[in-house]
């Protein structure tokens, strides 16, 4: 090192700003509910999330409010009650509750002490589908599913154009996710008292469920101004990669029916890809409910560093009805929201981009998951509903029956 | 335009009313104006001349003089107050002038007085004239070069010269025997017996002598006049008392000295600007030269941008701020250059580890021109690069400015001053962000005086602040961008003074600012880039103002610098204006309408009366009262919402959405000096009052938003405290101890729930430090060493800190607190320096010092922020760790060596 910089060195080593691990003595006695409810206008089982807010400086994770009451009205006086199906996780019955868009609705929640809390009125806004779905070669920063650092990644981005259907003011939110397809297959011996010299070739039908959209992906209210449409809104970003790192899955044979079922192991592998299906969510938000995805996305944004804005709280519609000035967090959301699922082709492009090819809307009943499927036996055809078998690559290779060994 | 025609023709008449309803005061005083005491004597000077006296007025006991004094020539004015006053004068610089009372024992008169009678001229002539010229050189006696500026008398004649830059010396006088006397700052009065006869030459010698640094006391100010003068809530600081800073990082440091002094803050070492009693730094009106600076900071607050080389003199009013100021709500710092001594060159640097300077001030063409130019850089950029670390080589952060002044003495009664100031700072690191930010700065001035009591200073400056951040990853070029941003500000400036008597002093004039903000303008950096260039409209508004200032003294014990302001702000177009619909939060979607105008149309206009009023009232010799009120209306903010100056912070208008900001100040104190000034103190109370503020709601979003004011609430702010201040003027060991107690508070009364902060209960703003406490030492430890500590303690500033976790929809969340429910450790530190004269000599050519400091002695990590830190990323955003850290920025004793020279 020449002189100069060995000077610098000293002195800028001194200068330069450093930091340490603060404890700020924050006082934290209160217990705080929080609420994390939705419901929109599709037929579904709507949960509402109960729990309480725990220390800045906790390791614990959330202590769920179990046995609360918790129901919903709506405008007309009707009351829809929420059941407790797992701790703290409260359940509507989908036969019985559905949000109708034009109805305003308000959740109730007392607790287990007796505390009692309500949600601003919630107005569920009419459901607006994207006009137009594509995708373009892009490259992008991704996290490496192997480094656990950023990387620069080929793929595709997904953009969206929505088409301003409506005289009042409608913000979305979109939720992209991407379900990967992949085969495996196993062999299973089923004498394996005999010598395991017989067996099946099982084939499994595996999935993976991936969000590739930034944090709280918001419309910008710009256009609203002028009552254009949405063009060109980046929905999310995918790879190009032809193998998907995931756990692998073997098969547990049954041995009356010699069915097996799927159990995810400890170690991981490389699948080659067969589908990506893309599975569209586009919610139709309320101006509170937008105004408060928005809070949460500055703060997921913000570090509080030292050139990040200075903290905010986060304001939501919880208000605690026994005692006003007791705090509550969280968020009762009523939106209207559309779904669509498309194939994201990354190989047969169209106009020298990816293909979208919108098909029927069957959700994955998971995020992750594996089915297994044995042609010949009688439980043949369990294939995953959502399953798009067509344009596969080496499915046909995997469907020997069975193998016998001699 | 009519419309402010006519205005300004009501104010003049309005003036001259006022004018001829003071007359009959006027006429009464000056009569009894014919003989002056030491203080108007004093007084008047000073406003005549740039300089500075220094005196114990019991020294001149009930000597008075008359005002046909003030005709003669500055020097003849001098000699005249020394004789009849029987004191002797030591000036420095020629700016600072201390009488020195005749003792017996150092009798500064004549150390060498030859007893031979010189023949000047011909002695053949002798009898043929009546007056003659002599001429020659005073030299030096030592070396025989000859003396620029000494000084030739004949006392009884009152009549004498000065050498030029050749030593060269003329004067005419009647033929005849004349006692000569002889004086050179640094070397022995000598007096000379000549016989002069007829024209002819004689050179004189003069010789050094060794001054006595411990004997002779400075005052940054005439000791008394903390209580005398009228101002109250003022900390001024001259050339002298700059050379006395406490150092800080970088060398001696105007701005952070500043925030030593009662009722100044800053938030930190990276603190950009200071807080003046609770107001943010913005509403500081920061002249140089008459001309606003945007930026004080280089290094992003570790050093300020004002070098305090060439600076004569500078000026901070806290309170009871004169008409003549307006456009921030504050305070006014007004900075000033000159020349320390106009009349020969000097040559100053300074060379430090972070930064050195070079300052040069030179008379050019027989002195009618004086040039002062000073340029400073940092050299940690190419350090950086030198250093084998290829992020550090790729790092950037440097800074310099440069400074000129040239000043031109048209004549006796014009002179006009050229004045440049550039600043330039880039911080980057490896390669990928960029910062960089420019303040370039201009004026033209013009003095002219019609007679010694009617002056003008016309005025036009501009000032122009740019900003830009770029982000440019290699790898990524294609997402590589810039944003640019900036001020452009014009002024113009009118004033006028008029001095009927000793006892008014009246300031009027026009003021007229043109703003010209450009908000940002995003732009890729490559061919290929998939930024979408966008530019944010820019902002124009005129601001004007005319005002009117009196300082009156109506008794011995009562005096007024009563004054009034009036200004009015257009906000012009282009722009396009939304308009948000009235009954429901205003967000960027509830615009309904907007309007578009086009180039230097009017879109809105507000405009306010701002009276200024300070009072003195004397109780005794040395102690008085004084109360001060004034109403500011400010135009300009600067939106934040970091606690640094950061890329998103921008300076916004006042506009049809947005109000300008009014702040009502009264002020009190009580002053009393002790030991003949030898120590001064005061006590000052305050109550500020603040509307319209700014503050930014939660989750703001600062940066290219065409609804910036959407995201933007007012506040009221309440601002009050107590300030003590004790300060030894004299003595080996000198310096002042301050306590403030303050607090700055602020409320919201929004109707929505984004509207409101804290849900509308009073909060602590972000400058609220209630408890203060400086000290400082000087201490003269022989006549070539002196040490300097400085002790500082604060309470520490507000945060809002994340008080609760919790997860929704798979985030982890975090709840945060009432906005700045929190505070930061208190922050305190003990700075020291010890500085070694090299010669004291004030001949000697080369004079050198050496400064040895250690910021921060005893290490103390003061909490510059606190922030929450998230774990290491995880492909899923679920369940990270966070952990609390405290930033700081000198956490251990920063030793700094530095050298200043002068020749």
């Amino acid at each position: 090192m020449k002189p100069a910089g060995i000077i610098f060195f000293v002195v800028f080593s001194l200068v330069t700003s450093c930091s340490k691990v603060y404890d700020p003595h924050i006082a934290t006695a209160e217990k705080v509910l929080v609420v994390d409810g939705r419901i929109t206008n599709k037929t579904d089982a709507y949960h509402v999330v109960l729990s309480y807010a725990r220390s800045f400086t906790s390791s614990e994770k959330n202590t769920p409010s179990i046995g609360a009451n918790v129901y919903a009205t709506d405008d007309l006086d009707n009351s829809f009650k929420f059941n407790e199906r797992d701790k703290g996780d409260y359940v509507s019955d989908s036969l019985q509750f559905t949000g109708q868009p034009g109805h305003t609705y308000r959740l109730h929640i007392i607790t287990e002490d007796g505390t009692e809390y309500e949600s601003d009125p919630q107005k569920i806004f009419p459901e607006v589908c994207p006009d137009n779905v594509y995708a373009e070669f892009d490259n992008e920063e991704v996290l490496s599913g192997i480094t656990g650092l950023k990387v620069n990644t080929h793929g595709a981005s997904i953009f969206i154009d929505i088409r301003n259907q409506s005289d009042t003011v409608p913000r979305f939110r979109i939720v992209s996710n991407l379900v990967i397809q992949f085969y495996d297959q196993d062999w299973i011996c089923i004498n394996p008292y005999e010598g395991c010299t017989v067996g099946y070739t099982f084939v499994f039908y595996c999935w993976e469920t991936v969000n590739i959209n930034s944090n709280f992906n918001l419309t910008d209210e710009d256009y609203l101004l002028n009552s254009a449409s949405i063009k060109n809104h980046p929905a999310g970003f995918l790879d190009d990669n032809s193998n998907v790192l995931v756990h692998a899955y073997e098969a547990k044979l049954n041995m009356e029916d010699t069915t097996a079922s799927a159990y995810e192991t400890n170690s991981i592998g490389f699948h080659l890809i067969h589908h990506r299906l893309l599975y569209l969510n586009q919610y139709t938000l309320n101006r509170e409910t937008y105004l408060y995805y928005k809070s949460l996305y500055g703060q997921i944004q913000s570090e509080g560093k030292i050139f990040d804005p200075v903290a905010a709280q986060l304001n939501g519609n919880i208000k605690c009805i026994t005692d006003p000035m007791k705090k509550a967090i969280g968020f009762f959301e009523a939106s209207s929201v559309s779904y669509s699922e498309y194939v994201v082709d990354l190989r047969n492009l169209v106009n020298s981009q990816p293909a979208l090819i919108k098909t029927l809307y069957i959700p994955s009943p998971e995020p992750d998951g594996c089915r297994i499927d044995r042609p010949s036996s009688k439980t043949h055809h369990n294939i995953p509903s959502f399953w798009i078998s067509t344009g596969n690559t080496s499915k046909s290779n995997l469907k020997n029956d069975l193998i016998l060994f001699n | 335009m009519k419309r402010f025609n006519r205005f300004v023709i009501k104010v003049l008449v309005a003036g001259l009313i006022f004018l001829s309803f003071i007359q009959p005061v006027v006429s009464q005083t000056a009569n009894q104006g014919n003989i002056l005491s030491i203080d108007q004597l004093i007084n008047r000077l000073e406003k005549k001349y740039p300089v500075q006296f220094f005196y114990k007025p019991e020294w001149f006991g009930n000597k008075t003089f008359p005002a046909s004094i003030l005709g003669l020539s500055f020097a003849e004015t001098l000699m005249r107050i020394q004789t009849t006053a029987e004191l002797s004068v030591v000036t420095i610089d020629s700016v600072l002038y201390i009488f020195i009372p005749v003792k017996p024992d150092i009798k500064p008169q004549l150390q060498q007085e030859s007893s031979d009678l010189q023949i000047v001229g011909n002695s053949d002539d002798y009898g043929k004239y009546a007056r003659a010229t002599f001429h020659g050189k005073i030299l030096d006696g030592k070396d025989g070069k000859p003396l620029t500026g000494a000084s030739i008398f004949i006392d009884d004649l009152k009549i004498g010269a000065n050498t030029d830059k050749n030593g060269d010396y003329h004067l005419r006088a009647p033929v005849g025997e004349h006692s000569i006397r002889l004086s050179f700052m640094g070397y022995d009065d000598t007096k000379e017996k000549i016989k002069l006869v007829s024209d002819g030459s004689i050179n004189f010698k003069l010789y050094e002598k060794a001054i006595k640094l411990g004997e002779v006391v400075i005052y940054s100010e005439r000791a008394e006049s903390n209580v005398s003068g009228t101002q109250m809530s003022i900390v001024k600081l001259d050339v002298k008392a700059i050379k006395e800073l406490p150092v800080s990082i970088g060398g001696r440091d105007i701005i952070k000295s500043i925030t030593l002094m009662p009722g100044v803050q800053t938030i930190g070492e990276f603190g950009t600007g200071f807080n003046v009693r609770g107001g943010s730094a913005d509403q500081n009106l920061i002249l140089i030269e008459d001309v606003p600076i945007f930026n004080l900071s280089h290094l992003f607050g570790l050093i300020s941008v004002v070098n305090s080389d060439g600076i004569s003199n500078v000026t901070l009013l806290k309170a009871g701020i004169s008409a003549k100021y307006g456009e921030r709500a504050s305070s006014v710092m007004d900075i000033q250059l000159g020349a320390a001594n106009p009349d020969k060159t000097t040559v100053k640097g300074g060379i430090g580890i972070i930064n050195s300077s070079l300052y040069v001030e030179t008379p050019l063409i027989n002195k009618k021109i004086n040039l002062l130019i000073g340029a400073r850089s940092s050299y940690s950029n190419w350090l950086l690069h030198s250093i084998p670390d290829i992020d550090l080589m790729n790092s950037s952060a440097h800074f310099y400015d440069s400074d000129a002044l040239l000043s031109f003495n048209v004549n006796d009664r014009n002179k006009i001053d050229l004045f440049g100031y550039i600043s330039n700072d880039r911080f980057g690191f490896a390669k990928t962000t960029d910062y960089k930010y420019t303040n370039l700065l201009g004026s033209v001035r013009w003095k002219h005086s019609f007679n010694n009591q009617f002056f003008f200073n016309l005025t036009a400056g501009i000032s122009d602040y740019r900003f830009q951040v770029s982000e440019s990853d290699t790898s990524r070029l294609w997402e590589a961008y810039r944003i640019n941003s900036g001020v452009l500000y014009k002024n113009t400036k009118l004033n006028f003074s008029w001095l009927p008597n000793e006892n008014h002093s009246l300031d009027f004039g026009i003021n007229a600012a043109l703003y010209d903000i450009q908000p940002g303008k995003l732009t890729g950096l490559s061919d290929s880039t998939i930024i979408k260039p966008a530019q944010m409209l820019s902002e124009k508004a005129l601001e004007s103002a005319i005002y009117l200032t009196d300082n009156i003294t109506i008794s011995p014990k009562l005096a007024l610098d009563v004054g009034v302001r009036y200004s009015f702000y257009t906000y012009l177009g282009p722009n396009k204006i939304y308009i948000y619909q009235p009954d429901i939060p205003r967000t960027r979607g509830s615009v309904i309408d907007s309007l578009t105008y086009g180039n230097n149309k009017p879109i809105c206009r507000y405009s306010g009366l701002e009276p200024r009023l300070s009072l003195r009232f004397t109780l005794s010799n040395n102690s008085s009262v004084k109360l001060s009120y004034n109403r500011i209306h400010q135009y300009v903010n600067l939106v934040s919402n970091t606690a640094v100056m950061a890329p998103t912070d921008v300076w916004k208008l006042s506009s049809p959405n947005l109000k300008p900001l009014t702040c009502d100040h009264f002020a009190a104190g009580y002053f009393k000096n002790f030991k003949n000034n030898t120590y001064e103190t005061s006590i000052e109370v305050y109550y500020k009052s603040l509307t319209n503020a700014i503050e930014y709601k939660n989750g703001a979003d600062l940066l290219l938003n065409p609804y910036l004011e959407a995201d933007l609430t007012n506040v009221r702010g309440y601002n009050y405290g107590v300030e003590l201040y004790v300060k030894k003027n004299t003595g080996r060991l000198s310096g002042w101890a301050s306590y403030t107690f303050s607090r700055s508070l602020q409320k919201t009364n929004g109707i929505f729930t984004g509207d409101k902060i804290n849900d509308n209960q009073v909060f602590p703003s972000n400058f609220d430090r209630p408890n203060n406490l400086i000290l400082n030492a000087n201490y003269h430890i022989s006549k070539r060493w002196r040490f300097n500590g400085t002790f500082t303690y604060s309470t520490g500033r507000p945060v809002t800190l994340p008080e609760l976790k919790f997860d929704y929809q798979g985030y982890q969340l975090l709840y945060y607190s009432d906005r700045n429910k929190y505070r930061l450790p208190d922050y305190h530190r003990f700075d020291v320096s010890m500085t070694l004269d090299e010669s004291l000599k004030i001949r000697r050519k080369w004079k050198g010092s050496w400064t040895f400091s250690i910021i921060n002695l005893y290490g103390r990590k003061n909490a510059y922020s606190v922030f929450y830190q998230k774990g290491a990323h995880l492909v899923s955003n679920e369940y990270r760790q966070y952990d609390t850290y405290m930033l700081y920025i000198i956490g251990r004793p920063l030793p700094m060596l530095t050298y200043n020279f002068t020749f």
